[in-house]
């Protein structure tokens, strides 16, 4: 087993990444921890498979005409990316602010608001939240194109307050309203065909046209408005801004992130009756939410640098979501070294264990933690995870076991230098004596090292990080 | 490399075809072929198949908008698409079809009847690393780019191996992930040299002759070309597929045109907005040229393609036509923009 320098960098990447190969902490064997966190946040090189390769291949993830390129898309980046927090952070953006292709019926607009959380997922939250409001996805997904001055649609201004910022209990039934008014005119540009086609799945003449955001002056209610105690004459960027300086955004966002990061916490709808699992270092978020101007890239430094972060208590106490889980496997295995058609399966893999991206069930996003784990879908991650890291013909399973056979470890060792090679991970004490007990017999060469990381990969601790 | 003045070289003309998976029209067309009867042949790499494979095939139809019909299917089996990526018509009329997941070169009759198929996956001679682009010499032979293995592959239309040139590399003669090809009317052979940014060309015997183009945004430079096709004018016309434009050039490589597409409605398009009424009347009162998008990015062309339907997007093949058309197929708006070469 590593150092437990090694052991911490191994959980700080698979919390704040997709996990780490043994070759990654190698790498990062000579950087100190605090140095580790801040190359996440500011990552030296943001590079991946990149578009132009992705696309000359699949061509459906460059038209993005289905519901599933998007995700597919999004997939090659994640286990590719060198700048695994930006993922890692546009996924949790993803999980909170929730949008799904049955009502936008459009992967590249979907696709779209992906990259907007990725060019402001680390950024101030302030920026992030206009940039939502303004997102075409968004804006037909909670129907803001009909949310018109005099005849006002609540369902973004709701959202924006109930799931996306404060919480329920923080503000009034008269707050969304008047938040409501500041955001009419908020729409899409060409609405009336955009929607039409929406609604009828329209790809014709010519595939997907991509929206765009528009203000209409015109249909924006530039009235006195009263909202969270201040009155004025305010539109959505007014909005966002009172919004975010509000404590219980800040604390809001910290729980969110906590939950993420950290440790599960339960939905957010039982958040007003569940106590917080850890309130200090909540108090530890909302403060660096407050001192660092609403960056969250500042929240995730505090994080990842804090000792209940660093603590043994809280590791492998988060379920892997099922994109986690699949992308920490093929980064492991190797296979998505070029393009390849299987990305097609990788992706409805990800769906199988209940995890359709940009499909969410819901507004409120997919209800994580030990929801993930059901007997269909724990089955589907379970045989996702040993059939891949039980292929040698994968170049990165390939690698490992000739280097654990290469080493000439002994039958003692196996279990150790299998665990190792998989990124320094960690069993309970009764999981790994099942394993040894199981693995008593026989040489150790290639089947054996390979069907020890197939039995790794099948393990409780293996789904959980 | 020299640039000289902008010249009209191309004037668009019209556009064939509209996006729908059955009957009339094209999913995700990669390519497409004349044949000697007057039909063209277009391949549809549809949507990666997850259950029916629905839009993978081949179109038939002529250049007056008439439609033939269609042949070939999704699957793993014998004359079977996964990921099709090429098409190429032969004298007698047969027809070409290359698969770059399933390593292997498909041939049809011209009426559609799966005849044979040939191609072994490996790195060696005569075998194949993802074949993604086709052409058909005087002698009937077939040249493929095989792309990961970075060179040009020379068989006979029955698969047996003749010979092989380039190799990876930045050098002349060499090449980085070649996509289409075409035999200009010198007998030369042109490559897109995708993955340096160029385009190469050689001889039949595959003895390198000269290359055109670098890396950018600029005249005369490229981003991931994807085709280059030769007229007898001396224009060599290249599929700028990153930067979302076709540029012509003279047969010095000197810059003469770009244009980034300027797609009007097909009459099959026009077809179905008659019909459906509602959707015909609401797209009459939509602007889709606007200029005045605000993008993250505005040099990324890819994204303002995917807000203006009239521009390319994802253009990846060029054909000149027998009365002297050059036809460009756009993936991802599922057409083909066609423009008269004026000189």
């Amino acid at each position: 087993m590593g150092s437990e320098k090694r052991r911490l960098v191994a959980h700080l990447m698979r919390r704040a990444g997709f996990g780490a190969t043994s070759d990654d902490l190698d790498a990062l064997d000579g950087l100190d921890y605090d140095r580790i966190v801040d190359d996440l946040v500011d990552p030296p090189d943001t590079s991946w498979m990149g578009d132009h390769l992705v696309r000359r291949f699949h061509h459906e993830q460059s038209g993005m005409i289905s519901g599933f390129a998007p995700g597919e898309y999004w997939l090659y980046r994640m286990v590719t990316t060198k700048a695994p927090l930006i993922e890692k952070a546009t996924l949790f953006w993803h999980g909170i602010f929730a949008t799904g292709y049955p009502k936008v019926v459009h992967g590249k607009v979907l696709s779209n608001q992906i990259d907007m959380f990725r060019r402001n997922g680390l950024g101030r939250l302030d920026d992030l939240l206009v940039e939502l409001s303004k997102d075409p996805a968004m804006i037909v997904w909670l129907d803001n194109e009909y949310n018109h001055s005099g005849a006002i649609n609540e369902n973004y201004g709701r959202e924006l307050l109930e799931l996306f910022s404060m919480g329920v209990g923080n503000y009034s039934e008269d707050d969304i309203k008047e938040a409501a008014r500041a955001f009419t005119g908020w729409t899409i540009g060409n609405t009336e065909y955009m929607v039409l086609r929406s609604d009828r799945d329209s790809d014709w003449p010519y595939g997907r046209i991509a929206w765009h955001f528009e203000f209409k002056e015109e249909d924006h209610d530039n009235g006195e408005k009263t909202f969270l105690g201040e009155t004025g004459n305010f539109n959505g960027n007014d909005i966002v801004e009172i919004v975010c300086r509000q404590e219980a955004t800040a604390r809001f966002i910290s729980r969110h992130m906590y939950s993420f990061f950290v440790a599960d916490e339960p939905p957010v709808a039982q958040w007003p009756h569940v106590k917080l699992r850890d309130p200090a270092a909540i108090q530890e978020l909302v403060d660096a939410y407050l001192a660092g101007n609403h960056s969250i890239k500042e929240m995730l430094r505090t994080l990842f640098k804090s000792d209940f972060f660093k603590s043994s208590q809280v590791r492998y106490k988060r379920v892997k979501s099922p994109a986690e889980l699949t992308a920490g496997v093929l980064r492991l295995s190797g296979h998505l070294d070029r393009p390849r058609r299987d990305m097609v399966v990788h992706g409805m893999r990800v769906q199988y264990m209940g995890q359709w991206l940009q499909n969410p069930p819901s507004v409120e996003g997919w209800h994580q933690g030990e929801e993930w784990v059901e007997t269909g879908n724990l089955v589907e991650r379970v045989n996702f995870a040993s059939e891949q890291l039980g292929d040698t013909n994968m170049p990165g399973v390939a690698s490992m076991v000739s280097r654990i056979v290469d080493q000439s470890v002994s039958k003692d060792e196996l279990l150790e230098r299998c665990l190792e090679e998989l990124g320094e991970i960690e069993l309970a004490e009764d999981t790994s004596d099942s394993l040894k007990e199981a693995l008593s017999g026989g040489p150790v060469d290639r089947d054996k090292a390979t069907e020890v990381l197939r039995l790794i990969a099948a393990t409780r601790d293996f789904q959980r990080c | 490399m020299t640039l000289t003045r902008p010249t009209q070289v191309i004037r668009y003309e019209r556009t064939l075809g509209m996006t729908v998976m059955i009957g009339k029209g094209f999913y995700a067309p990669n390519d497409m072929s004349f044949a000697p009867n007057g039909r063209i042949y277009v391949l549809n790499r549809s949507i990666e198949a997850r259950a029916s494979g629905q839009g993978m095939r081949v179109t038939v139809c002529d250049a007056n908008d008439e439609y033939y019909g269609f042949f070939g299917a999704f699957g793993t089996g014998r004359g079977e698409f996964m990921w099709p990526s090429a098409i190429a018509v032969g004298l007698d009329g047969k027809v070409f079809v290359a698969d770059e997941h399933l390593q292997k070169i498909m041939i049809f009759s011209s009426e559609g009847d799966f005849i044979d198929e040939w191609g072994t996956a490996g790195s060696g001679p005569g075998e194949l690393d993802t074949p993604s682009g086709i052409a058909i010499d005087g002698e009937g032979n077939l040249l493929v780019s095989d792309t990961y293995n970075h060179r040009i592959q020379v068989f006979t239309s029955e698969g047996e191996f003749v010979r092989t040139f380039g190799k990876e590399g930045v050098g002349e003669g060499e090449l980085n992930m070649p996509w289409r090809l075409s035999i200009g009317p010198d007998s030369n052979i042109y490559v897109a040299d995708w993955g340096n940014d160029r385009v190469s060309i050689f001889t039949q015997d595959g003895e390198f002759v000269d290359s055109f183009g670098d890396s950018g945004t600029g005249e005369g430079q490229f981003t991931k070309p994807a085709d280059v096709v030769a007229d007898g004018n001396g224009n060599i016309y290249v599929c700028d597929w990153g930067n979302e434009r076709v540029q012509v050039l003279d047969s010095n490589g000197g810059f003469r045109q770009l244009t980034l597409g300027e797609s009007t409605v097909s009459p099959w398009a026009q077809n179905f907005l008659d019909v459906n009424v509602e959707e015909g009347d609401a797209r009459s009162r939509a602007n889709l040229e606007m200029d005045d998008i605000e993008f993250p990015d505005p040099n990324d062309r890819h994204i303002v393609s995917a807000h203006i339907e009239k521009y390319f997007w994802a253009p990846m093949a060029l054909a000149i036509s027998p009365d002297n058309r050059l036809y460009v197929t756009e993936s991802n708006r599922h057409r083909i923009q066609i423009f008269e070469i004026l000189e």
